[in-house]
């Protein structure tokens, strides 16, 4: 700067800003941009981080390229498997001679004869447990375990051909696959099969088909012979244990099956689970159930046709994981996927097979079956050698893979033991594909449509996502915690909007501005109050004095808002000079004639529980006696009331206004109260006369919203939930009414209309909007709230409007399982799920909310 | 009737006519909004009684009642609970819970018993109340005391005194023998295991059978041996004490006639329940809030104390603040003073606004998800791998539960903030830029000291919140007995690896978990009525925060 600027300080003036000043400026920005930012999007990552955890289940599973080996060619195997490490391959023959080989080259790595020069006439294999049961010609069978073992050698013990082993590479020795796995050690498999059990000839023909099933206490299996002769056997284990000598006890069912000539001998024999009932099958679709759990009474429970088509043949029958499920594939390519169902829920014996799923193949037969050892997954080899993985329960088609170019029939399928392979035998040679199931039993429509479970009879939603056996079949239907997290909603706002509005409305309106500035931010700290408080409270201080005095709770909800209204007609009948100057009383007096309503709900709750539910209000909820009539009193009164009390208001103020015109106030007065007697005379009557007509018509409350009480339920939480919500809703509510601008309450008033037209014609309809999102955002609030439902709802996911039963939420059931959820299982990431439907249901819910409260406010400033 | 009536003149009439028909009033409606605000405050009201009753009045001494029933037996405890029911031929009576007590006798904690079943009832002088440390209290009267292994009172005043004098020697010692378990026995195990994880890093490092690898293999040996005479010494040391006070004993009769020894090492506080001066009485329940308030939990926490809880509690708190407030002030910063007004901001502001609706269990579900298995995955691999495959930050803990927390309540923040600084005139922040001052020394010179108090209020309507919250901490590192707490004595001092326990999920805890749920109840009160204090002061000291603050700009703007 040349031109020298005198200040008059006297000292010159920095004209330039300093760098300090300017880097702080620079860097604040930076910093506080960066942070800001970052911190928006933090919060963001929220939502995205749920989305990324939940997008795999949706993901389809995978398949790897076809690995193909040609080999000899033999003659179709009967069993087929391979290790879990994918280095080895066994198939067996019929006849019980077992042929382990290299997967990657097809080359014999042992042969395996455990019956010597014996051959089996028929055999069974269960991969999943690695046992077999063959029957011979003489009647006779033997139990067989034969599965692949894994041994680790180290140091000295590693044999000397397989010492200068390379890393990763396999080597056969002595009969056994051979992998070094690091510097020190060496990994070998091999597979055995041995003898466990001689099961001597009960019924000297030879065995044409042949089943077995492992229960708790021992083996039993199912044998149908040369000669048409059929039997079941069950054997026991006992230890005695005294000596320690374990006996084996055998109880032989002859099956007396009723032949059928036409169709010539069965194809098919299957025991189910727990040996306690056999099914034969014929080609020709047709299926006898024999019931053989006790030995003086079997009998044919059901004869049914598994095709329902003339012109199809039955080409494979095998069990599915757990033995429950029937698989039958068909010469049309289809598997239909059948099990046992209680067809009628009052009679014991009467069960019927049900075809729950059907999975459509190409147009081949199916020529081979296999069940995965971990899920309810199967495999299915078709006659044009291509290969389909379906998932049962939820009815995905995992993977369509095509085992040969040229139309040779798949022979046999099966999975690795980790379900992370799949493998088809066909006529020279095989084929395996790598495989990752993912998370096939979550599809959009198992999660949130009825799906048929094992077992049910019929479609349904249920919730039960673990189970102690293996073999368990999870339920992730996510609809009745959808329903739970509802109905808590539901009840809730049924309590607490109308208390939280009214009294918003009063606070607002009739309230004196000192009683309101203590009372307001009093209502407002309880929005603080930790929800585990009220949780506890639900659950053990007020569902026990709800199930103690559940009819005088009952009649609360009656007698109190009745006390107010008889309380506002003693008011009237009092000095109008009085009252006018008194006005600042009405809420004491109101508080104080709260324990006169309660008092009233005990009286009348003990009449309601003589006179409705016949003396006993817990047994009249299970059904055990009484009438219809008693409750649907209960349950209509208030809707009756309210009906009643709209409709006097309309037809009978009117004239009751042109009549008041003439006569005096306290006349006036005494008319109002005697139509307010009236009216709840109607009510009382109205209600019990259509309580009997309903009674009549049949219909009856318990069922639906009534019904067996428990004693933590809907009702508790719905007061409980609504207590939690109503500072909320009320806060925001009050807001609104008082942001109605005082002129137009002015202007009402100085045209003449009363405080309570003011309130009704102006104020609320102004407001409304802000109500509206009050109650949005208490909604939200109560969709989410996890520690009282948790507490206080019982937990139980069932799906009915019953007021006095429990149910899970959303919320609760995250608390519950989300801890015990191994991390990235499908139940896992269906929790997420459950987690992503509240944050967008709550999220949607504010916008909305939010958007309406400022819309609101713009116009109440405009206005 | 004459045809031609009279007609008065219609204006004269209505005007002589002219108030506000009842009718129009709405009186009974207006009645009837007031009760909806009667019930709110009826019910808020009562919450807070019955917890303020039942919390203040747990810890009170009660009499202790001996009844003789009808059929001879005879009881004897404190009455918890009396309730009216209904016989089966319809008629109520009224039943009375006892808290009996002498767990190892009679296998249960509490007795009902019904009025018509009671003979005879009295208040015995000597009843006397055990509190132990294991089994529960137990209810009897004082037969003989044991001092050193001498039986040197029989009888019951005699014993009462002799028991005051012993007590306050064989208790010091059990705290002794407890501190030499816990803490020099700790440390001893500490260096074995530092050692330990010493040779596994250094397997990871260098291999197994590298030189470095020996060479911890053999400090682990020499520290063994080093430590082996160290545990000796403090075995002998804790035989000894155990010795000493298993020669003091108290003989008490139950009410049954039964005789039992207690040892006086297993009792917390004794005291013979219907003797009590008025002062004694109170300088009881002044100990029972003193044990409350700064103990350790026992019995499965139905018993003790809630220290733990409470300093969790504290403790997680602040870590939140310490993250919440600079970011969430750093984000309401940002959106206010730097970013361009517009849909997008405001579309920002909006979402940020609904995330505080956002369930909370939602909050947690991220947390586990996010902090625990992805971070706390990561940082394990990284830094502890040695300890794996058990997780040191890969699970619950109490940093992570302040994170999730800390995201849960920044809308809170960034919408006070927000507030606060929106309530600045624009008029102070030109002039300020008049004089010359840059962007940065505007806001750190006048909008931030303006909109402090809101900031403040902000941050601790946050710690309010989050103070209360329990949903999310039940997934992220809230656990029922945490052995250690996340700042102690030991190297590093902060551990916020560490599951602790909390106020809320210890409510959660005993009422729902607790095996012995009646004892529990009381203390859950107790526990309750803390835990509405703490968070109603916070909001408290909120709400004057916001009402000092608008003062201070009403009078700023003239």
């Amino acid at each position: 700067m040349t031109a020298k600027t005198p200040s008059f300080t006297g000292r010159t003036r920095q004209r330039t800003t300093r760098w300090g000043v300017r880097f702080s400026d620079a860097f604040s920005r930076g910093l506080i941009t960066v942070g800001g930012i970052g911190t928006v999007v933090s919060v963001m990552t929220v939502f995205l981080f749920l989305v990324y955890v939940v997008l795999p289940l949706l993901r389809p599973s995978a398949t790897g390229a076809p690995v193909r080996v040609e080999a000899a060619r033999a003659e179709a195997p009967a069993f087929f498997a391979t290790d879990e490490y994918r280095l080895l391959g066994v198939r067996a023959s019929p006849a019980g001679v077992f042929d382990v080989f290299r997967l990657d080259d097809g080359g014999s790595v042992a042969r395996i004869a455990p019956f010597g020069d014996a051959k089996a006439t028929a055999a069974q294999f269960d991969p999943v447990r690695g046992t077999a049961l063959l029957g011979f010609a003489d009647g006779s069978a033997r139990f067989l375990r034969c599965r692949f073992s894994t041994a680790f050698a180290e140091g000295e013990a590693v044999p000397g051909p397989v010492r200068d082993l390379k890393q990763g590479r396999i080597r056969i020795h002595g009969q056994r696959a051979w992998q070094r796995i690091s510097d020190t050690q060496v990994r070998h498999q091999g597979f055995d099969a041995a003898v466990d059990v001689e099961l001597d000839a009960v019924h000297g023909s030879p065995v044409r088909l042949i089943d077995f099933a492992e229960g708790p206490d021992g083996l039993a299996y199912a044998m149908f012979h040369e000669d048409g002769s059929m039997e079941v056997v069950r054997t026991t284990r006992r230890k005695n244990i005294m000596t320690g000598q374990t006996t084996v006890r055998r109880t032989v069912f002859p099956v007396p099956y009723k032949a059928r000539p036409a169709a010539g001998a069965p194809a098919f024999l299957a025991l189910s689970g727990l040996g306690d009932a056999v099914s034969l099958a014929w080609a020709d679709g047709r299926l006898q159930r024999y019931d053989v759990r006790s030995v003086s009474d079997i009998r044919l429970v059901e004869e049914t046709d598994l095709l329902g088509d003339p012109s199809l043949r039955l080409t494979a029958l095998r069990f599915l994981l757990g033995r429950f499920t029937l698989l039958a594939g068909d010469s049309g390519g289809r598997v239909r996927a059948w099990f046992v169902v209680h067809s009628d829920p009052g009679a014991a014996e009467s069960t019927r097979l049900a075809v729950a799923h059907e999975f459509a193949g190409p147009a081949a037969p199916v020529t081979a079956l296999a069940s995965s050892a971990r899920i309810r997954m199967f495999a299915a080899g078709y006659g044009d050698g291509s290969v389909r993985l379906y998932h049962v329960t939820s009815g995905k088609r995992l993977a369509d893979l095509r085992a040969t170019d040229a139309a040779r029939p798949v022979e046999a399928v099966a999975f690795s033991p980790k379900d992370d392979a799949v493998s088809a035998a066909t006529s020279p040679g095989y084929t395996a594909w790598d495989l990752d199931p993912r998370h096939p039993e979550a599809t959009l429509p198992a999660l949130f449509t009825r799906v048929w479970y094992e077992g049910a009879a019929g479609p349904e939603h249920v919730w039960q996502s673990s189970s102690g056996t293996d073999d368990f079949e999870p339920k992730l239907g996510l609809m009745p915690l959808v329903f739970g997290t509802i109905k808590a909603t539901f009840f809730s706002l049924l309590f607490g909007v109308p208390i939280a509005l009214m009294g918003a409305i009063f606070t607002s309106e009739f309230l004196n501005p000192r009683w309101k500035a203590r009372i307001k931010p009093t209502v407002e700290l309880m929005a603080s109050l930790p929800s585990v408080v009220l949780g506890f409270l639900a659950a053990l201080v007020f569902a026990p004095v709800v199930a103690d005095a559940l009819p005088a709770v009952l009649a609360s909800f009656v007698t109190v808002p009745a006390t107010f209204l008889a309380g506002a007609y003693l008011w009237q009948l009092l000095p109008y000079r009085w009252t006018l100057r008194n006005g600042g009383l009405r809420l004491p007096l109101m508080l104080a004639i709260v324990p006169a309503g309660l008092w009233m709900a005990r009286g009348l709750g003990a009449g309601l529980e003589r006179w409705c539910f016949s003396g006993d209000i817990v047994r009249w909820l299970d059904g055990q006696i009484g009438r219809a009539a008693g409750g649907w009193v209960v349950v209509l009164f208030p809707l009756v009331a309210v009906l009643v009390g709209w409709i006097g208001a309309l037809t009978l103020n009117p004239i009751l206004r042109t009549a008041g015109r003439t006569l005096s106030r306290p006349v006036c007065a005494a008319l109002d109260a005697l139509k307010f007697a009236a009216l709840l005379a109607v009510a009382v009557a109205g209600s019990v006369a259509l309580a009997f007509i309903l009674d009549f018509a049949g219909l009856d409350p318990r069922g639906a919203v009534l019904g067996t009480y428990v004693q933590r339920n809907a009702l508790v939480v719905g007061f409980v939930m609504g207590f939690a919500i109503i500072p909320i809703i009320y806060t925001i509510a009050e807001d609104a009414l008082s942001a109605v601008p005082e002129h137009l309450r002015s202007a009402s008033l100085g045209c003449g209309a009363t405080a309570w037209q003011t309130a009704t014609r102006i104020i609320v309809p102004t407001a409304a909007s802000g109500l509206f999102s009050a109650v949005m955002i208490g909604l939200g609030r109560a969709v989410g709230e996890t520690m009282i439902v948790l507490m206080a709802a019982g937990n139980t996911p069932v799906m009915e409007w019953n007021i006095f039963n429990g149910f899970r939420t959303l919320s609760a059931n995250i608390a519950v399982e989300l801890p015990e959820a191994v991390r990235n299982s499908t139940h896992y990431r269906t929790l997420f799920l459950a987690a992503l439907v509240l944050f967008a249901m709550t999220f949607v819910l504010n916008t909305i909310a939010e958007t309406i409260r400022l819309r609101f406010r713009r116009r109440a400033v405009e206005l | 009737m004459s045809a031609d009536p009279v007609k008065p003149a219609p204006f004269a009439r209505t005007r002589t006519r002219a108030r506000t028909s009842l009718f129009a009033a709405g009186e009974p409606m207006v009645w009837l909004t007031g009760g909806g605000l009667v019930v709110a405050i009826c019910m808020i009201v009562g919450l807070l009684g019955l917890i303020l009753a039942q919390g203040v009045g747990t810890l009170w001494p009660q009499p202790v009642v001996e009844v003789r029933l009808a059929s001879g037996a005879r009881l004897m405890g404190e009455i918890t609970r009396t309730e009216t029911y209904r016989t089966g031929d319809g008629r109520t009576a009224r039943r009375r819970l006892f808290r009996t007590g002498n767990f190892e006798l009679t296998n249960e904690h509490f007795t009902w018993v019904n009025d018509a079943d009671v003979a005879e009832e009295s208040r015995p002088e000597w009843a006397m109340v055990f509190e132990r440390m294991s089994w529960g209290r137990f209810y009897g009267r004082p037969k003989s005391l044991t001092v050193e292994g001498t039986v040197t009172a029989d009888a019951p005043a005699a014993v009462w005194a002799g028991f005051a004098r012993v007590h306050a020697s064989v208790s010091d010692r059990r705290e002794v023998r407890e501190r030499l378990e816990t803490e020099e026995i700790g440390e001893v195990n500490r260096r074995i295991e530092e050692a330990r994880l010493a040779v596994r890093r250094a397997e990871l490092r260098d291999g197994r059978d590298s030189p470095a690898h020996a060479a911890a293999r053999a400090h682990v040996d020499a520290i063994q041996a080093e430590t082996k005479a160290e545990f000796d010494r403090l075995r002998a040391e804790i035989a000894a004490l155990n010795g000493h006070n298993a020669k003091f004993s108290i003989r008490v009769v139950t009410a049954d006639g039964r005789e039992t020894d207690l040892a006086l090492a297993d009792i917390v506080r004794a005291y013979p329940a219907n003797r009590l001066s008025d002062g004694a009485r109170w300088s009881l329940y002044a100990s029972r809030w003193r044990e409350f308030l700064l103990d350790e939990p026992r019995e499965a926490n139905s018993e003790g104390g809630v220290f733990p809880a409470i300093f969790g509690t504290v403790v997680m708190t602040l870590i939140m603040s310490v993250f919440v407030v600079p970011f969430g002030v750093m984000a309401a910063l940002y959106l206010r003073e730097y970013a361009k007004a517009g849909p997008v901001v405001s579309a920002v502001r909006i979402s940020i606004n609904n995330l505080a609706g956002v369930p909370s269990i939602v909050f947690g579900v991220f947390g586990l998800g996010f902090f625990c298995y992805v971070v706390g995955a990561s940082l394990d691999e990284l830094l502890f791998a040695a300890k794996l495959p058990n997780p040191t930050y890969g699970k619950g803990g109490i940093l992570w539960a302040a994170l999730t927390l800390a995201l849960m309540t920044l809308p809170v923040v960034i919408v006070a903030t927000e507030e606060a600084l929106s309530a600045v005139p624009n008029s102070m922040r030109e002039g300020s830029f008049a004089c010359g001052a840059g962007k940065w020394q505007t806001i750190r010179r006048i909008v931030l000291p303006r909109a402090m108090p809101g900031i403040m209020t902000g941050m601790i309507l946050a710690m309010a919140r989050g103070a209360g919250e329990v949903a999310p901490l039940m997934l992220v590192g809230a656990v029922k007995l945490a052995p250690e707490l996340p700042i102690d004595g030991i190297l590093p001092y902060v551990h916020p690896e560490r599951s602790f326990m909390h106020l809320g999920f210890h409510i959660y805890d005993l009422g729902f978990q607790s095996q012995n749920s009646e004892a529990a109840k009381p203390m859950v009160f107790t526990t309750t009525l803390l835990l509405i204090l703490v968070i109603f002061v916070l909001n408290v000291l909120a709400v004057q925060l916001r009402t000092r603050l608008r003062r201070k700009f009403v009078s700023a703007v003239f």
